[in-house]
């Protein structure tokens, strides 16, 4: 009896609480939210000029930045398009640091 | 993202419909309602504290998030002050290429919202047009994520957003969620099981009380709570209980023994009346027979209601109605000429009355009552002091009160019996042959009581002392009534 009466009241609480934890969960369609375009196998192109013209400005970078550049052409190419992108960025702040950075 | 996760638990998690009724029983019990009082406000008390430290947590980073954009914004305004739309979609295209966590909005349109620069597709149709905060839902990759989103206006018509996505604080929504979960469960165990040990101790510690109560009612009138000697709440609910039942106990006992006491002492003259009728009806020869035995029934039946009527004063004076009637009463003369009257009568017996009063002796209290109670005392000292006896009178003044004292030299109350000397209808074995009927003394003290005094009965050696000690002042101004 007493058991039927713990489990009751723990249910019981239970709505009180979940609510708080999906008041968010509803909204609009995807359709209609404004999306964002730079996850498309162009811009991995676009990072990777970025990249070749400030190599061509301040000279090849650190090894690091080559090798995360030539990853993330890599992975683009293989249709791996966030993570492309991300080794893509990585690579261009490394050569921007270099860029910038007192000889 | 973590909303899934939280849809699926709200499908998992909906309360079960109740099926027995018998809970009212479990719920209406007094112990198990504090439990759950206690465990309500613990789980009130706990869900807002989480919702303070949702909305601390949450706030700080809102915060953070909102000056790392309007730095972010300030800049991109700076650029477009020194080297105009180009230079702006410049820095822009660069904040984007350098965004390594994929995390911010940049968007920059024209006067007729055409883009013209940003990292999103075009200007959000859902916010309205001159908000400055607001947090939008965008598809980041093919996933919801919600931005955080600033809007400025820029010379020209121009309007430029630029937000950070503000995932960490859906998880931290997420985290808090649990943690309210998992404390309204763990209010709700606690709850439980303190209800449980409330319950147990209200039940052990009532239980003694209700069946003590349950065992009087049903006519043990022996029955007491036990008192456990902790000397608590409980224990003076318990002793106050057990006083209740010995005073109602000792009313029972007055009550039974009284009624035993009148039936028993006025079948006697009934009887008596009864047998004189009886036999002057069937032996009676003349009329003046017939009239002689009628007068002696009379005379029987007089004494009898003399007898109720004495009872029935003693009932009035113990019900205290007359108190309110109380006044300073100064009893010297009331008491010399009580003497006056029994000097007189005692001359005839032989008997001698010396009385000792001082001029003045006040009383709070009624005069009628304290007179009939002192010729009470009077009447027994003549009646069972022998011929050439001497009875004393005094009266004398002792701290905050009066003390009337009337002794013999007579046989005297053996000790055993003076306690029960002042109860109603009680007669010594001596006074069997005087008349009377034992209800004198239980006057005495019920007017004695009522005056917040006491009457004491002491050895004379040889005779009795009676001793009637009535306060000076009103015992219930400045104190409690004395019962
Ligand atoms: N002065 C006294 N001397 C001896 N016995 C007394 C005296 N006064 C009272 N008693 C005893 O106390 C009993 C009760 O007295 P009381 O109530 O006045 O009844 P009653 O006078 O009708 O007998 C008497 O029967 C008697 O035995
Ligand atoms: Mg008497």
């Amino acid at each position: 009896m007493s058991r039927q009466c713990l489990l009751r009241a723990a249910l019981l609480a239970i709505p009180l609480v979940v609510p708080a934890g999906m008041v968010r969960a509803s909204g609009e369609r995807m359709g209609d939210m404004p999306r964002v375009i730079t996850h498309t196998r162009e811009y991995c192109e676009e990072l990777s000029a970025r990249a070749g013209q400030l190599r061509l400005a301040h000279g090849r970078g650190p090894a690091e930045a080559e090798l995360l550049a030539a990853e993330g052409d890599r992975l683009c190419a293989q249709g791996q398009i966030r993570p492309g992108i991300m080794r893509l960025r990585r690579a261009i702040m490394l050569l921007r640091a270099e860029g910038t950075a007192p000889r | 993202m973590t909303d899934a996760p939280g849809e699926r638990q709200a499908e998992a998690w909906r309360p079960a419909p109740h099926r027995d009724g018998g809970a009212g029983g479990f719920f209406s019990q007094a112990g198990v309602r504090f439990g759950m009082i206690y465990a309500c406000l613990f789980g009130a008390s706990s869900l807002a504290l989480a919702a303070f430290l949702w909305w601390s947590t949450a706030g700080l980073l809102d915060r953070q998030n909102e000056a790392a954009i309007t730095v972010d914004t300030q800049g991109l305004v700076d650029r477009l002050a020194e080297g105009g739309l180009p230079a702006l979609i410049d820095t822009i295209e660069q904040r984007i290429a350098g965004n390594i966590d994929d995390d911010s909005v940049y968007l920059l349109v024209d006067s007729g919202l055409k883009r013209l620069a940003g990292n999103l597709d075009r200007w959000p149709t859902s916010v309205p047009a001159d908000f400055e905060w607001t947090d939008l839902r965008i598809d980041r990759g093919g996933l919801k994520a919600l931005a955080r989103v600033h809007h400025e206006e820029l010379a020209g018509g121009m309007h430029l957003l630029v937000g950070r996505d503000v995932e960490s604080r859906v998880q931290l929504r997420g985290i808090v969620a649990d943690a309210m979960l998992w404390a309204a469960v763990i209010a709700v165990l606690l709850g439980t099981v303190g209800a449980m040990a409330v319950r147990g101790l209200f039940r052990a510690t009532l239980a003694d009380i209700s069946a003590t109560a349950a065992a009087v009612s049903a006519g043990d009138l022996g029955r007491r709570v036990k008192v456990t000697g902790h000397s608590d709440e409980f224990d003076v609910l318990a002793e106050t209980i057990n006083d209740m039942l010995d005073r109602i106990a000792r009313l029972m006992d007055g009550v039974r023994q009284v009624s035993n006491a009148i039936a028993h002492d006025l079948r006697t003259p009934i009887t008596r009346a009864r047998m004189r009728l009886e036999d002057a009806a069937t032996t009676a020869r003349s009329e003046a027979d017939l009239r002689q035995a009628i007068e002696r029934a009379q005379s029987d039946l007089d004494g009898i209601v003399a007898v109720f009527q004495a009872l029935l004063r003693i009932a009035e004076i113990e019900a205290g109605s007359r108190r309110s009637a109380f006044t300073q009463v100064d009893v010297a003369p009331l008491l010399s000429d009580l003497a006056e009257l029994y000097e007189a009568a005692a001359e005839e017996t032989g008997q001698t009355l010396a009385a000792r009063i001082p001029p003045h002796a006040m009383v709070f209290g009624d005069r009628d009552m304290i007179q009939q109670a002192m010729a009470n005392l009077l009447d027994n000292a003549m009646k069972f002091s022998p011929p050439q006896g001497m009875i004393r009178l005094s009266a004398q003044a002792v701290a905050g009160a009066i003390e009337i004292v009337v002794a013999d030299d007579g046989p005297g109350i053996p000790q055993q019996d003076r306690e029960r000397a002042t109860e109603r209808f009680f007669r010594g074995e001596s006074a069997r042959s005087t008349p009377g009927s034992g209800l004198g003394l239980a006057l005495v003290q019920a007017v004695a009581m009522l005056h917040g005094g006491v009457l004491r009965l002491e050895d004379n050696a040889p005779g009795l002392k009676a001793v009637l000690h009535l306060p000076a002042a009103d015992p219930a101004a400045g104190s409690q009534v004395v019962e």
